[in-house]
């Protein structure tokens, strides 16, 4: 299977997760630079390093992306400083999900890094990692450990959820009669959603009547479902009738 | 009940949470540097403070850590700057879950908090707090406004959610014989999960004889769950008949 970012959240560039480092050589060479091809104003030394610079050089250092909600790891990228001859030329993945407990990607080996100032080295990783946090550890490097890096994810849905009951009353158009009767109730959710959401309505209480040919027939519907609430339509239909129905209903948004 | 840090998150150490502070020394003494136990090279090139210092001596500063997701605070560490001897001896807590009323803990009265460099003092909250962020106002200091520390957290799960609906058709196999009868209709989840999720799956219209008991059956249930999909399966058993079952289903995990 071809590998591609296409389509992929790029993390860093979208300011989608927090950067914690081990260390950085200063406040001019902190993880503010990291971003892949980030360049500073060449025609001044005022502005900062095109990288994030450990202060110290040993295999201690590390630089860490949180996100909040789990997200689905698909690559990292790596590149060298763009402004000076500094570069990892390998290093390891740790990651976590409920960021208690930390595992090492393909068990601490090491991964291929850069081999120049910047070469863009993508890692797809063998399979996606379910993650909040990612660190990449540099564990060799030319000069001095620099990096700028990209994290890539695939797109994350947001889940937002309303619950509620609704109630046909009693003695209805559905208590007598035949052919299609119905009820309508309104409902108005306690939070307008963002987005017109799907509807789950079903029955949890059913008090009924079967017609002469013992049918039992009661069913519930969302129905002019907006943002802001739906009407719950119970019905009967033929001979049946039916004395209450009351129905819960899930609507959920996912953006 | 004895406390215990065990198997809780550590929030600045995981990248999960944003810092910003009232005022900076300069850019070496930042928020950048506040996490517990922080340390920088040693070396005589000053390559940022042990802590986050504060600009302005008063207790008008602060460091805020917030979430976008709310989380269960249960304890919080301060220390002092490990370089220099400045600490903070006495501060106070503020926080919000809704990013717009501000509460005061303990009714802003003043914690207990750093006598030296390096000795790490764990506040456990009166009753876990729920917040999105919270803030440290230091309200007594020794050398300078400057402070190492954590929060710790109960592991937090996001949720998503997925929701549909499935039809048996009309007039099938229920509709006649006897003994155990059922109808699989296989349903494909709009989005894959990234886990086998938890489904509720009941009835929105039910459209069934009962027997010559004046038995009404029905059941609907999920089988054969995974993260792209599940079967969902009409029901009825013995003498009772079904012309028509229509249900909702809700899937969702937690992560």
């Amino acid at each position: 299977m071809s590998q591609t970012t296409t389509g992929l959240v790029q993390l860093i560039s979208n300011a989608l997760c927090h950067l914690r480092t081990s260390t950085n050589w200063n406040a001019d060479h902190s993880q503010d630079n990291c971003v892949l091809n980030y360049t500073n104003d060449k025609s001044t030394t005022r502005d900062g390093a095109e990288a994030w610079c450990a202060s110290i050089l040993n295999t201690d250092q590390y630089i860490v992306a949180g996100c909040e909600n789990p997200r689905t790891f698909v690559a990292v990228a790596l590149q060298g400083r763009g402004d000076l001859d500094q570069w990892v030329t390998s290093y390891k993945i740790r990651y976590s999900l409920d960021n208690v407990t930390w595992s090492e990607y393909r068990n601490g080996a090491a991964i291929q890094g850069c081999a120049d100032r910047n070469t863009v080295n993508t890692h797809y990783f063998d399979t996606p990692i379910r993650a909040r946090s990612i660190a990449i550890h540099p564990l060799s490097w030319n000069t001095h450990i620099s990096l700028r890096c990209e994290f890539y994810t695939k797109p994350v849905l947001t889940a937002f959820t309303q619950v509620g009951q609704v109630n046909s009353g009693n003695n209805t158009p559905m208590l007598s009669g035949s052919g299609d009767r119905n009820v309508v109730v309104p409902v108005t959710f306690p939070v307008e959603f963002s987005k017109v959401p799907d509807i789950a309505l079903n029955l949890q209480y059913i008090d009924c009547t079967a017609d002469s040919n013992n049918q039992v027939r009661v069913k519930v519907d969302p129905k002019n479902i907006t943002t802001k609430g739906f009407d719950a339509v119970f019905a009967t239909w033929s001979d049946s009738k039916a004395y209450r129905l009351i129905a819960d209903y899930s609507a959920t948004v996912l953006e | 009940m004895s406390q215990s840090l065990t198997g809780l998150v550590h929030l600045l150490a995981n990248a999960q949470c944003h810092l910003r502070t009232s005022t900076n020394w300069d850019g070496n003494h930042t928020q950048a540097n506040a996490v517990l136990n922080y340390q920088n090279s040693k070396d005589a090139r000053f390559d940022g403070s042990e802590a986050w210092c504060a600009s302005v001596n008063d207790t008008n500063q602060f460091i805020i850590a917030g979430c976008e997701v709310p989380r269960t605070f249960v304890a919080l560490s301060i220390q002092g700057r490990g370089d220099a001897d400045q600490w903070v001896t006495s501060y106070k807590i503020r926080y919000s879950l809704d990013n717009v009323t501000w509460v005061d803990y303990r009714n802003g009265a003043a914690i207990q908090g750093s006598t030296d460099r390096n000795t790490v003092t764990t506040h456990f909250f009166d009753t876990p707090l729920r917040a999105r962020s919270v803030a440290i106002h230091p309200l007594t200091w020794s050398g300078h406004v400057s402070l190492r520390f954590e929060l710790y957290t109960q592991p937090t799960l996001s949720t998503f959610t997925q929701i549909g609906h499935v039809d048996s058709g009309a007039n099938g196999v229920l509709n006649s014989g006897t003994g155990a009868r059922e109808i699989v209709v296989p349903v494909t989840f709009p989005v894959t999960f990234s886990k086998v999720p938890e489904i509720a799956l009941t009835f929105d219209l039910i459209d069934s004889t009962a027997d010559e008991s004046n038995q009404v059956r029905v059941e609907v249930e999920a089988r054969n769950v995974t993260a792209k999909s599940f079967e969902c399966v009409f029901k009825t058993w013995w003498h009772s008949k079904v012309y028509s079952l229509r249900g909702d289903w809700t899937a969702s995990i937690n992560e």
